[in-house]
């Protein structure tokens, strides 16, 4: 954990009065729906879950949405007419994520490189600017979590504003940038000083937090080794059983793979951008028939090798933030720990 | 039973950790889950001191008696009731034996716990008025994340190309929305229609819990009462949907 610029404590029966004062923000959090959890609009504050540890999809989507409008048109006219769509979606209205997991945001700061590059992608920027994350330390994290293999950890602040963590009856906030300290300024009655208790009560959770994450994946040398094993069986072996389906894909923090699509009706239409996904074959057929990644092998490979040495030898980072969804949810038990630790 | 790698322990005191420790020596990912943290991470000390100890696995006896599991180790019996650990399917399954075979290994097994046919939800779904029955619908498919999944997993999906892959025509367009993915879900359940063997794999597979059978098994049921017909039970039977007998109820049908 990096050093905060403010550390405050919030007694549990105020954390409601703080997010009623934070009402100019729409405001997303994880919400129990049986037997299925989301990050999803709170419109009010007792549909939050905080106990919920990662939500089936991640809340990747509230910033890269799945399905984009870029922009409207409509032939039908002397002069053809075209509407841009950015920033449509939210009214202006800044949004606030409270209850993110660590490994989610890490997935932001990952997904930046990416869209803040060479090409500067509107839709994400503007929505990534207009986002403040409050995450919430994983103080037993899940069976399948891996972070800390990862380059972040149950209690990471990489990409977070504020992380809070879960004292029981109290939440500690560690304060990280400016955009966190005006929320936790918008209510200064609600906060309190933490005792020294507290804080060395965090200290604790965090270090169990660390030896209770049992599962472990090799990375050292991982990038170079791959790039000796291209032809290898193992691949063919170990994609036998995939389904080609994409749920490893669409439910990664992530992922940012995407589509474009003109939707028509007649003489209008949306040009639209959605996920997409490598594991399909669709995602590489070329216009000819021709498809250079012919066999669910050769997708679930480019998924490994995506993760594990195009990335990290780009941006010096993994594609990966071992938040274990692509564990936890394959209907086959692909397990991308046992992959990498077996090469 | 093969099929479950995960169980989780709720309440973790002296019982739940002797249910957890036989579940993780028999080979399972096993969590414990307690309303008080430090029980947990109490049961986990615990837990790794038993394990420790080295009991052998072969003196670990599973029985499987009737409505549980029985779990015998060192002389301690542990009794889990299927409803616990089996998957709805497995309890509604009709035919755990393969109708169709050459030869069959092992002893035919009775199905498990319940006998019914699965369709009292289907029937209290068709009870509420559409209002009521496109709400529940409404939510269920707005959370679709068109993975297909259940299309991939499907044992009677078989068409080369699938017409969600189709892109002139268009019939479903490649945004995620409401409108989409339900036109999705209807498309797939009558393409289903006299096909689905109510393997409950789709329902399994979905990462976002979509109770796809609600939908397959109401059609079942209508084929069913309106032409005895169950699919994959007869060989020689011709598809339902496929076939025309003048005799089929139904009096729009010329």
């Amino acid at each position: 954990m990096s050093e905060p610029i403010e550390v405050k404590s919030l007694p549990k029966e105020q954390l409601n009065t703080w997010l009623a004062n934070l009402n100019r923000y729409n405001i997303y959090g994880p919400v129990d729906r049986e037997e299925y959890t989301e990050f999803a609009h709170i419109k009010d504050p007792s549909e939050l879950d905080l106990t919920i540890r990662n939500t089936f999809v991640s809340p990747k989507r509230l910033i890269f949405s799945q399905t984009k409008n870029m922009i409207r048109y409509d032939l039908n006219k002397d002069l053809p007419e075209i509407h841009e769509e950015l920033g449509k979606d939210d009214n202006g209205r800044e949004q606030l994520l409270i209850g993110i997991r660590p490994c989610d945001a890490h997935g932001f700061a990952y997904l930046d490189p990416t869209f803040d590059a060479e090409f500067k992608d509107p839709y994400y920027l503007s929505k990534r600017k207009n986002t403040t994350l409050i995450g919430l330390a994983c103080n037993v994290p899940d069976m399948n979590c891996f972070c800390s293999s990862v380059g972040g950890g149950p209690f990471d602040t990489k990409g977070l504003d504020i992380l809070m963590v879960d004292l029981g009856s109290t939440f500690i906030l560690n304060i990280y940038t400016d955009k966190g300290k005006v929320l936790v300024e918008s209510s200064p009655d609600v906060f309190t000083k933490p005792s020294s208790e507290q804080l060395q009560r965090l200290d604790e959770l965090q270090a169990t937090a660390n030896t209770t994450q049992t599962r472990k994946m090799e990375t050292d040398g991982k990038p170079e080794k791959l790039g000796e094993m291209f032809e290898s069986d193992y691949w063919d072996n170990i994609s036998k059983k995939c389904l080609g389906c994409g749920i490893c894909t669409y439910l990664c923090p992530t992922c940012y793979c995407f589509d474009i699509t003109d939707e028509k009706w007649g003489t209008q239409g949306v040009r639209v951008r959605t996920w997409d996904s490598c594991m399909y074959p669709e995602y590489t057929v070329h216009a000819s028939g021709y498809n250079p990644r012919p066999a669910r092998m050769n997708r679930l490979r480019n998924r490994v090798y995506h993760k594990f040495k195009y990335y990290p030898e780009l941006y010096d980072i993994f594609g990966c933030t071992g938040c274990g969804r692509c564990i936890r949810h394959c209907p086959v038990n692909i397990d991308i720990i046992d992959i990498i630790n077996f090469i | 039973m093969t099929d479950i790698k995960n169980i989780v322990t709720l309440g973790v005191g002296l019982m739940g950790q002797g249910i957890a420790q036989v579940a993780l020596m028999a080979g399972y990912n096993v969590t414990l889950v307690d309303i008080n943290e430090e029980l947990v991470n109490k049961a986990f000390t615990s837990i790794e001191k038993g394990v420790k100890k080295d009991i052998r696995m072969d003196e670990l006896e599973i029985l499987d008696i009737d409505l549980s599991f029985k779990f015998k180790i060192n002389n301690n019996e542990f009794e889990v009731p299927k409803l616990e650990v089996l998957y709805e399917k497995c309890l509604t399954c009709k035919y755990p034996n393969p109708i169709i075979h050459d030869i069959l290994l092992a002893d035919p097994v009775k199905p498990r716990g319940k006998t019914n046919e699965g369709y009292e939800k289907v029937t209290e779904l068709a009870s509420l008025n559409t209002e009521e029955r496109w709400k529940y619908w409404a939510e269920k498919f707005d959370r679709c994340i068109r993975c297909y999944a259940c299309r991939n997993i499907c044992p009677v999906c078989y068409c080369k190309e699938c017409l969600t892959d189709k892109w002139e025509p268009d019939w479903i367009r490649k945004s995620v929305n409401l409108t989409e993915n339900t036109m999705f879900h209807i498309t797939r359940a009558f393409h289903l229609a006299g096909r689905c063997v109510s393997c409950y794999e789709c329902e399994r597979a979905c990462p976002v819990g979509i109770p796809l059978l609600d939908l397959y098994k109401m059609i079942e049921k209508e084929i069913l009462i309106n032409f005895n017909y169950e699919a994959g039970t007869d060989m020689e039977a011709k598809s339902v949907l496929t076939t025309f007998n003048p005799d089929d109820p139904g009096e729009f049908i010329l």
